[in-house]
């Protein structure tokens, strides 16, 4: 079961590329993320909390 | 400096419309989901039932458009496209207008994703029971329908893409991130894993087969799941969740790392549905890895979304809303563990093919995807319709009877699979002979599970009609409000980054180096190795002074694209592109000489393509597989194991996913023709107990001989060896072949007399040839030809 295909050597370059820059990614998302300001951080969790209105449908868009 | 204030009126027309679809198509989802459930247990719901309820009005053995083959396919795309997919519309629309602050950029590419999405469901609850299929596992609708997927999903991506850019809020929000993600990988997996040739306006062969093709579908199908079913629902998560608890995401830095770890590692994992077949080992490795990787993101995710309730408990005993949506992400918990467990090979040796797998699923379908759905239902209702919620009591009854009946469907399974499971591959005599040799045996025994399974499908069934009752009512005593934000006008002195500036670039340029870099030393000759390692480390130098000369400017550029929705999208294209290319190109470019091992499939014979065609349409690999894995139980039960060379020519594969019945990869010869026949007729009558559909119709249904010559003219472009052959050639070939079996079926002492012309003889001729291979030999590949 080990040995079901046979692969030419360049092909084996592929996982090597996948590997390499999740990894590389992945370290540089974790070392961003921990130097992210405060400011930022919390501008970015209030997006969701943003107060809004309510206007019938009938009235007409002002955009 | 604030700018001119401006009033937003949120186009939430959009929203309502996709929520009301959502609930619509989900009820009639759960209701076939229901019916199929009902008829693995009870064979007679597969159209006898009709005798029953009408008193022997209607006279029926079975309905063909009634079938599980026909409805499962039904009830998977319903509960995918038009359930989930309407209910992820409304509220990527919702969420991404208050987010950006801007309304949807244009109202009529708003409707026309509306109604398009609609028409094409309409067009799958058509097509689908009338046995049009791909047959590739939520894949499966014909090509016309694919070609308007793609141009409606085109027509959302410019309709959110123009939004955003538009948008009055700099910062791109997490969820953001996750709707784009969703947009640009579901477009890729969709068209790659649909390229078929059409043979005419509603059929097609896709252009990958066998081995290629079950690889294709499972980077596809598996990544459905993960970016159909769980990057959008985790970005409305992300939105839904701070909003209902009235308090911010527990750590935004978290979500980050989440979306980033998650849209790299997912798009990997596809083969671990594919663990101990044919498929090549170092796929099935690196299957399982990255499956087994996925537990880190997925439960920081989960964790981030329950962490955010932190001081809100409390609510959850009165607030129905944070009820549905905390369920939610713990089920998305459990499944998102469940899943990686089962991708270890040891536990898929055990679970693959059983309902362990189908127990796992509806955990996220059911757990997952619908109590999110019913948890922002109810948050929007009130809101888009400016009154409160018709009934608390009666949303609360939806949560209880929802719990019940995803705890009841999934137990059930969890006992029905590994049960099914371990007997099937029980062996007694030290391992010589299977100790439950008769498959129904099997069968007989997980039936009381299927029994549960259908009350627990019943109750969730239950609890979404309480949902479309109270909300129904909510909406006839509220009136349709649209959502208004007042806002400042940014000043326009914050330009977004362009794509050269995003990629043109020290941190960009230096990570380049440093990857190809890695891969010269890693893959080339000693000095060429040892040349690339010297510059790996000057490299590396040079960029941490860079880092440390210009680390703000650095911070400043990453800040910078994550603000910009253009070149994020590409970094998002390329993260989720790798995982497919390293997959698929090694196995599309491989010489298909060097894959077959030492088997080689003999291509169809015009009749036998034809019964195949039929073995398609009926969806029989819904509940049978053509995949023998290595293992003593399956070998003895099902003869030697699958080899790759076996499918090579199956445009597409017929591996399937679950052994409702037996293994057929070998059942060529097994049995007489007249065997077939009956069991098609009846399987009670050859198999007692047998949960099977009867197939009436093929005994007098012509088979469709006069599409044969272009049906083989696709075959040929796609490679596979067929000899020239005119129509001549190809309908005296097809005459042959079923006279001689019409002859065998009709021979002395049988009571059995059929026309050569009908689909229950292209059936057979497709059955008796399964496992017919020829032994490899190099060079043949070419040389074979189609002979009956």
């Amino acid at each position: 079961m080990s040995e079901r295909i046979v692969f030419e050597s360049w092909q084996l370059v592929f996982p090597a590329v996948g590997i390499v820059l999740f990894m590389g990614v992945f370290l540089w998302v974790v070392f961003r993320v921990t130097r992210m300001k405060r400011p930022a951080v919390d501008h970015m969790l209030q997006l969701p909390m943003e107060q809004e209105s309510s206007r019938p449908v009938s009235h007409v868009r002002t955009e | 400096m604030p700018g001119q204030k401006v009033t937003i009126e949120f186009n939430d027309r959009i929203v309502r419309q996709f929520m009301i679809a959502s609930i619509f198509w989900g009820a009639v989802g759960m209701l076939v989901g229901v019916i199929v459930a009902a008829q693995l247990g009870w064979w007679g719901m597969n159209g006898k039932f009709l005798e029953y309820i009408t008193f022997g009005l209607i006279k029926s053995e079975g309905v063909s458009f009634l079938t599980f083959g026909r409805l499962r396919p039904l009830h998977t795309n319903a509960v995918i496209f038009a359930f989930v997919g309407n209910m992820m519309f409304a509220g990527i629309y919702h969420s991404t207008q208050r987010l950006v602050k801007a309304r949807l950029a244009s109202d009529f590419l708003s409707n026309l994703h509306f109604w398009g999405w609609q028409l094409i469901i309409v067009a799958a609850a058509i097509t689908l029971p009338a046995g049009l299929t791909r047959s590739k596992e939520y894949a499966e609708l014909i090509w016309p329908i694919n070609i308007a997927v793609a141009v409606i999903w085109v027509v959302f991506a410019i309709n959110f893409f123009w939004t955003l850019a538009i948008r009055r809020e700099k910062s791109l929000y997490v969820a953001i991130w996750f709707y784009i993600a969703t947009i640009i990988t579901v477009a890729m997996l969709y068209i790659v894993n649909h390229l078929s040739i059409p043979t005419s306006l509603l059929h097609s062969y896709p252009v990958f087969g066998g081995v290629q093709d079950a690889l294709v579908q499972w980077w596809y199908g598996h990544n459905a799941v993960a970016f159909f079913l769980t990057t959008p629902i985790l970005g409305i998560m992300y939105y839904y969740m701070p909003k209902a608890a009235d308090r911010p995401v527990y750590s935004y830095r978290l979500s980050v790392v989440h979306f980033w770890s998650l849209v790299f590692l997912y798009i990997w994992a596809g083969p671990h549905h594919l663990l101990h077949t044919a498929l090549p080992e170092w796929l099935q490795s690196l299957g399982m890895l990255f499956s087994l990787m996925l537990w880190a993101p997925s439960w920081g995710g989960m964790l981030n979304g329950l962490l955010t309730l932190r001081g809100a408990w409390d609510k959850l005993r009165t607030d129905p809303v944070l009820k549905f949506l905390a369920a939610g992400v713990t089920f998305y918990g459990m499944a998102t563990f469940e899943g990686p467990l089962l991708s270890i090979k040891s536990v898929n040796s055990l679970s693959h093919y059983t309902d362990w797998t189908i127990g796992h699923v509806h955990g996220g379908a059911l757990g997952w995807n619908a109590l999110m759905a019913a948890g922002m239902f109810y948050w929007l209702t009130p809101r888009l319709w400016n009154t409160k919620l018709y009934s608390i009591n009666a949303a609360n009854m939806h949560f209880w009877l929802s719990l019940v009946g995803i705890m009841m469907y999934m137990g059930s399974m969890w006992i029905a699979g590994p049960t099914q499971g371990l007997m099937l591959g029980a062996t007694a005599e030290g391992g010589t002979i299977l100790k439950y040799p008769n498959f129904v045996e099997t069968l007989l025994e997980i039936r009381p599970m299927m029994w549960a399974r259908l009350l627990g499908g019943l109750l969730f069934l239950a609890g979404w009609i309480i949902l479309a009752w109270n909300i129904w009512m909510t909406v006839r005593r509220g009136q349709a409000v649209n959502g208004v934000m007042e806002v400042h006008e940014e000043a326009h002195d914050q330009k977004e980054v362009t794509l050269k500036q995003s990629f043109i670039n020290a941190p960009f340029l230096y990570s380049a180096g440093i990857i190809v870099l890695t891969l010269i030393w890693a893959f080339s000759p000693h000095t060429i190795s040892l040349l690339a390692l010297l510059m790996l480390a000057l490299v590396c130098i040079m960029s941490f002074v860079h880092l440390q000369v210009s680390g703000k400017t650095w911070g400043q550029w990453y800040d910078q694209l994550l603000c910009s929705w253009f070149p994020f999208t590409i970094l998002v294209f390329l993260a989720v592109a790798v995982g497919g290319v390293v997959q698929i190109v090694p196995l599309v470019t491989v010489d298909r000489d060097q894959v077959v091992e030492d088997r080689l499939q003999v291509p169809y014979t015009p009749l036998e393509l034809a019964g195949r065609d039929i073995y398609v349409r009926e969806g029989c690999y819904n509940c049978h597989s053509q995949m023998i894995r290595p293992f003593v139980g399956e070998v003895l039960r099902y003869g030697e194991y699958s080899r790759l060379g076996e499918s090579i020519y199956d445009h597409p594969y017929q591996w399937g996913s679950k052994r409702t019945g037996p293994d057929i990869a070998r059942v060529g010869g097994k049995y007489n023709h007249a065997w077939h026949y009956r069991h098609m007729e009846n399987p009670r009558s050859t198999s007692a107990d047998s949960n099977m559909p009867n197939y009436p119709w093929l005994l007098e249904a012509k088979t469709d001989s006069a599409a044969l010559p272009s049906k083989i003219r696709v075959q040929r472009i796609l490679g596979v060896p067929y000899p020239e052959m005119s129509d001549e050639q190809i309908a005296a070939l097809f005459d042959e072949q079923a006279k001689k079996i019409a002859a065998e079926l009709a021979a002395p002492g049988s009571d059995i007399f059929v026309e050569p012309d009908r689909e229950i003889v292209a059936l057979i001729a497709y059955l008796q040839q399964l496992g017919k291979s020829q032994p490899y030999t190099p060079g043949a590949a070419t040389a074979a030809a189609a002979k009956p």
